[in-house]
């Protein structure tokens, strides 16, 4: 009986936990869904299906025809950006958390989370 | 006419003789008619020795009462001569001679009273050798006659009814007819002597000798006078045709009305005669001859006469004047009255002679119009001299004085009006007071004049050249000079308008004369003032200005004149749009080439001028010791706007000058600059000049100026090297601020704060050689490489230099596309830097790279960074992007307490000593987060790996790993919280294996990538 038990408890504590547990970890974010063009407050980024993005602040009186230009990448669930600079390649690697038809949330090691909404 | 005299005399004579036979026969008898005819029949051959035939001789008293007459009817001489027209001498239908009967009876006197030929015919005729058909009486029969009677053809009357007369010498080549003629003489004839009374009336005369055709029809003549041993006639005669032709060559009279009244005093044997008060009246001219004329053996007319007139229409006498002469004055037309006194004829007339007149004329009122001039002259009274050898077809008049008016101009002339009858030429001062705008039709259409001037004038030229030189502009033919003091004077043409309250000018033409090699016109100007407009943009002004000019090529306006000028006067002004330039004692020169094959303007222009004072605007003000300019510029119609319209080359040359730039605190200090412009081409041959603290010398060239003025996409290129000892970069950049910049950033002056705004269009690299330069704070030494500013793009590339801190290349790129973003991104690499002054030179380091102020020594530092700036060069954090490298060996730590208190967490032994063997960091900047990456520290014999992140706002968090230590733990650290108060917290060790290749894990490995990315692009630029 004990051992039935166990086997039980072992069963219903995998479903919890494939039930329960982050999203992503089970399914990697759809690339497709990362293609267009995001906002978070003044911030924007858009991102191209040819691999490149932009990403402007119009607080800072920029628009998207002066965006700054980055690479980025999807592999699982890591985001990298490669933002190219004029004599600089500046690398930023985050962790995707969420990404919806309508959301896209990601995070880099340092805690710092950023959370977009898409508006095209 | 000495010939008809001639002619009529030996005529006569012959006659009396044949009378003399006649009534010689008459008085021996009176006899019934057949022996009257028997006897003059019988004693005729004695008196005359050709054939001679009589018809019937009668007495007759009916026609003679009351004396006794002998009426001989068809008598007939016949005496044939070579050449003659007529074998017949004289062919006469009645002859009728009437005696005196009581002479012959009481006195033993023949005493002729009347001798009357009818209807007859006369052919008299001479020969080559002077053998005459009229040769045919006998003397020594004459003499023998005398014996018996004494006589004395003593006629009272001779009377010639219905006679046609011809005459012909072939030496001389005369011939002579007469129709009709009616000719009745009165007088006596004693000896050889005749007291005459004539009246002659013929139908038709003519008169030929070679080239001279005379003809009157009818003739009216009477004479009153003697006739002295059948020679000199001495008497008064009067002549009136209304139809007289002469044509000496060509027509001189035609169908004229001639009236004659001529005291004769006239040798019929050597022809020639006297005239005193004569009178000659043609149609309504009234000559007044006194004088002497003669007929020479070869029928030469030699006249020596005296002539004057009554008032002539102008018209008219031209319309007597030879026709050489006519022609000459075909382009003119004339009226008024003049007069002709002390006229001198003078000379001989012949068939290749023509004598020679002198007159003095005089005019009032006359009127002349040559055709092709603008105006006619009016109110011409004249004093003049005539002379005409019409002869050699010369003729001249020498004007004492002539007034005139010319339009609005009153004149005064003087001079010789030469070659009257062929190219009509003039030699003359003219005097007067003329409106400039009289000229008008001198002058080409594009141009005006106007003031009102002295004129004198010396001028030498024929009518043709100066109507051909009008026509045609061209006044090389004419020779003049002239001085003229001109009050009000305007001057326009095309675009250029010059006026002057009062110009003295001299004018000589052709202008070689005046100075060798020079064409057309010469004009030296001198005033004390002179302002002048060229277009809507440029006014001058000259103070004192002495211009020498010589110009030539009118027709074709101001682009095809050839002009040659010279321009110095003591002060120029000149303002063209917002440029204000004043010069002083400018010397300046302007010289045309024009194309003969299209009509544009090239020309050069030249000044040298000294203590220039020039402002643009109230932006830029210039002062010079010296300014020379050599220019060019070649006209291209078809273009408007004013480079390719003009092509404009110049060179300038400035010495000793000062460039003041509002907003400028520094003057430029030109030593000398010279520089060449051109169209596509602005070449720096050598400039030196100083700009506030900086001294420069710049040398190089800018094109494609034109392409870039027609369309400001249109780069314009510069290429400069520029050497210095010393440049404030900081100065230099305040200067260039702004160029090229269009719309609402450019307009008005920079303001101060304004950020450095990169000049647009352009795209000028500067080889850059500076012993010493300033920028911000920094001393640079022997700084090279290339500045270049490409269209808003400010790069500096590969500047190396030298300070005390480090060895140094700086590439820099600044765009500044608006006021408030503005672009800058550099890479910079210091070698050898000392980490202090690296700090101290460029704090901002500090900022990124906190940590680096716990160190001291001598590093490798490479950083790139990119930011938009706003106005206030404040960077906007959103678009913050860099990256760092930094390597460093033997490194001292200043903070020896938190070294301490790190290593002591760690398990680090540092043997007392505050040092870190090496130092290999990569850095990244995004936004207001500093990362740095999974970094190795060798402390001995420890290897730490740090990484981390700070805020830009002092708050940050590391980690460090202990990776190799003699010891078996591995201890974390972590650090955070603000800089000034920071935490530390043990913890695990996050980087067991970064740099054990063999051991990365996925996240391991591409951070290791990234960090390898991070330097190499960083280190890609190293020279």
């Amino acid at each position: 009986m004990k051992k039935v038990f166990y086997i039980v408890f072992l069963l219903v504590v995998t479903l919890l936990m494939s039930s329960c547990g982050d999203p992503m970890s089970s399914k990697d974010p759809d690339v497709n869904l990362l293609y267009g063009k995001w906002q978070e407050g003044s911030v924007y980024e858009r991102y191209d299906e040819t691999g490149l993005g932009a990403t402007w602040d119009v607080d800072d009186d920029i628009g998207e025809e002066e965006a700054q230009l980055f690479k980025w990448t999807l592999e699982g669930s890591t985001l990298i950006h490669e933002h190219i600079g004029t004599f600089v390649t500046v690398p930023k690697v985050y962790t995707i958390t969420t990404l919806t038809q309508s959301d896209l949330s990601y995070s880099d090691d340092y805690g710092k989370t950023h959370h977009y909404t898409k508006v095209e | 006419m000495k010939k008809a005299l001639k002619i009529t005399g030996i005529t006569l004579a012959s006659l009396v003789g044949l009378v003399l036979v006649v009534a010689g026969i008459a008085m021996a008898m009176f006899t019934s008619s057949g022996r009257l005819t028997k006897m003059v029949k019988k004693y005729a051959p004695r008196y005359i020795n050709c054939e001679m035939q009589l018809g019937k001789a009668d007495l007759t008293l009916f026609k003679t009462f009351p004396n006794v007459g002998v009426n001989i009817e068809n008598v007939a001489l016949l005496n044939p001569m070579e050449g003659s027209p007529s074998d017949t001498l004289a062919n006469i239908d009645n002859l009728i001679v009437v005696l005196d009967v009581k002479k012959l009876l009481r006195e033993k006197e023949i005493v002729i009273r009347k001798c009357i030929l009818e209807d007859a015919l006369v052919n008299l005729y001479t020969d080559h050798e002077g053998h005459s058909n009229l040769d045919v009486f006998n003397t020594k029969e004459k003499s023998d006659t005398t014996a018996t009677f004494d006589y004395l053809v003593d006629i009272e009357e001779v009377k010639l009814v219905n006679t046609d007369l011809l005459y012909t010498d072939a030496r001389t080549q005369m011939t002579g007819s007469t129709r009709g003629l009616d000719l009745d003489m009165k007088g006596k004839m004693r000896g050889n002597d005749i007291d005459a009374d004539l009246a002659l009336l013929a139908d038709n005369v003519g008169l030929r000798i070679k080239n001279v055709d005379l003809s009157l029809q009818p003739l009216d003549l009477d004479f009153e006078g003697n006739i002295f041993q059948l020679d000199r006639i001495d008497g008064r005669l009067q002549l009136k045709t209304p139809d007289v032709c002469l044509n000496i060559g060509e027509p001189y009279l035609k169908n004229d009305t001639l009236n004659l009244t001529l005291p004769v005093n006239f040798g019929i044997k050597d022809l020639s005669g006297h005239l005193d008060h004569a009178q000659i009246g043609l149609n309504d001219f009234l000559f007044n001859i006194d004088g002497d004329m003669a007929v020479a053996d070869n029928g030469d007319i030699n006249l020596d006469l005296d002539v004057n007139t009554n008032p002539l229409v102008v018209e008219d006498v031209i319309s007597f004047l030879p026709h050489d002469l006519q022609q000459t004055l075909s382009d003119v037309a004339y009226s008024g009255r003049l007069t002709i006194s002390d006229a001198t004829v003078k000379g001989v007339i012949n068939d290749s002679l023509v004598p020679e007149i002198t007159a003095k004329v005089i005019s009032n009122d006359l009127l002349v119009d040559v055709h092709d001039l603008p105006y006619p002259f009016q109110v011409l009274d004249l004093d003049g001299l005539l002379s005409l050898d019409l002869t050699n077809k010369m003729g001249k008049v020498e004007v004492n004085s002539l007034d005139a008016r010319f339009n609005r101009c009153d004149l005064k002339v003087k001079g010789l009006v030469d070659d009257l009858m062929g190219n009509l030429g003039f030699k003359l001062n003219v005097k007067g007071d003329v409106p400039m705008a009289d000229l008008k039709g001198f002058l080409p259409k594009n141009m005006k004049l106007a003031g009102r001037t002295d004129l004198n004038l010396d001028a030498n030229f024929t009518l043709k050249q100066l109507l051909k030189s009008l026509k045609d502009y061209d006044f090389n033919r004419l020779v003049a000079k002239a001085n003229m003091r001109i009050k009000d004077f305007a001057f326009d043409m095309d675009t250029i308008h010059a006026v002057s309250p009062l110009l003295n000018v001299g004018l000589t033409l052709p202008a070689g004369a005046k100075e060798k090699g020079r064409k057309g016109v010469f004009v030296s100007l001198a005033t004390n003032a002179l302002n002048a407009k060229v277009g809507k943009g440029i006014t001058a002004d000259l103070r004192s200005p002495d211009i020498k000019l010589s110009a030539d090529s009118f027709k074709g306006g101001i682009e095809k004149m050839l002009m040659d000028a010279a321009i110095n006067c003591s002060k120029l002004d000149i303002v063209y749009d917002t440029i204000d330039a004043h010069i002083n004692t400018p010397a300046i020169t302007f010289v045309t080439t024009p194309d003969k094959n299209s009509k544009r303007l090239n020309a050069r222009v030249t000044l040298d001028g000294k203590r220039i004072d020039a402002k643009m605007g109230r932006a830029y003000a210039v002062n010079s010791n010296t300014l020379k300019i050599n220019a060019s510029v070649n006209q291209n119609k078809n273009k408007s706007d004013f480079l390719n319209r003009w092509n404009p080359t110049a060179d300038f040359m400035l010495n000793d000058a000062t460039v003041q730039i509002a907003g400028l605190g520094e003057d430029i200090r030109i030593n000398n600059i010279d520089f060449l412009f051109n169209s596509s081409e602005l070449d720096f041959k050598k400039s030196t000049f100083r700009i506030g603290k900086s001294d420069m010398s710049l040398q190089g060239s800018v094109i494609g100026i034109k392409e870039w003025i027609e369309d400001h996409k249109n780069l314009m290129k510069g290429e400069m090297q520029l050497t210095s000892n010393f440049v404030d970069i900081n100065e230099i950049l305040d200067l260039t601020s702004g160029l090229g910049r269009s719309g609402e950033e450019s307009k008005g002056e920079s303001q101060e704060g304004d950020p450095f705004m990169v000049p647009e269009g352009i795209d000028f690299s500067f080889i850059l050689n500076t012993k010493k330069a300033l920028y911000d704070n920094f001393d640079l030494n022997n700084l090279s490489g290339t500045m270049t500013v490409k269209d808003g793009t400010l790069i500096l590339q590969e500047i190396g230099f030298t300070n005390k801190a480090a060895e140094m290349q700086l590439t820099a790129l600044y765009q500044s596309p608006r006021k408030n973003n503005l672009f800058l991104a550099m890479d910079f690499h210091l070698l050898d830097v000392q980490i202090n002054d690296l700090l101290h030179m460029v704090p901002y380091i500090d900022t990124l790279v906190p940590m680096l102020r716990t160190f001291d020594g001598q590093g490798e530092f490479h950083i790139g960074a990119e930011t938009y700036l706003k106005s206030n060069y404040q960077p906007k954090i959103s678009t913050l992007r860099a990256a760092a490298d930094i390597e460093g060996k033997n490194l001292t730590v200043k903070d020896k307490f938190t070294f301490t208190k790190i290593t002591d967490m760690l398990n680090v032994s540092t043997n007392g000593e505050y040092r870190v063997d090496s130092l290999d960091v990569q850095l990244t900047a995004f936004k207001d987060e500093i990362d740095l990456w999974p970094s190795q520290i060798a402390i001995g014999k420890y290897k730490v790996t740090v990484d981390g992140r700070m805020q830009l706002d002092k708050t940050g968090e590391y980690h460090l790993s202990v990776t190799k230590s003699p010891l078996p733990v591995r201890m974390g650290l972590k650090i955070s919280g603000p800089l000034n108060k920071l935490e530390y917290k043990l913890e695990e060790c996050k980087y067991p294996n970064l740099y054990k290749p063999n051991k990365r894990n996925d996240r391991e490995q591409m951070c290791f990538e990234l960090k390898k990315k991070i330097a190499d692009r960083l280190k890609e630029n190293v020279r």
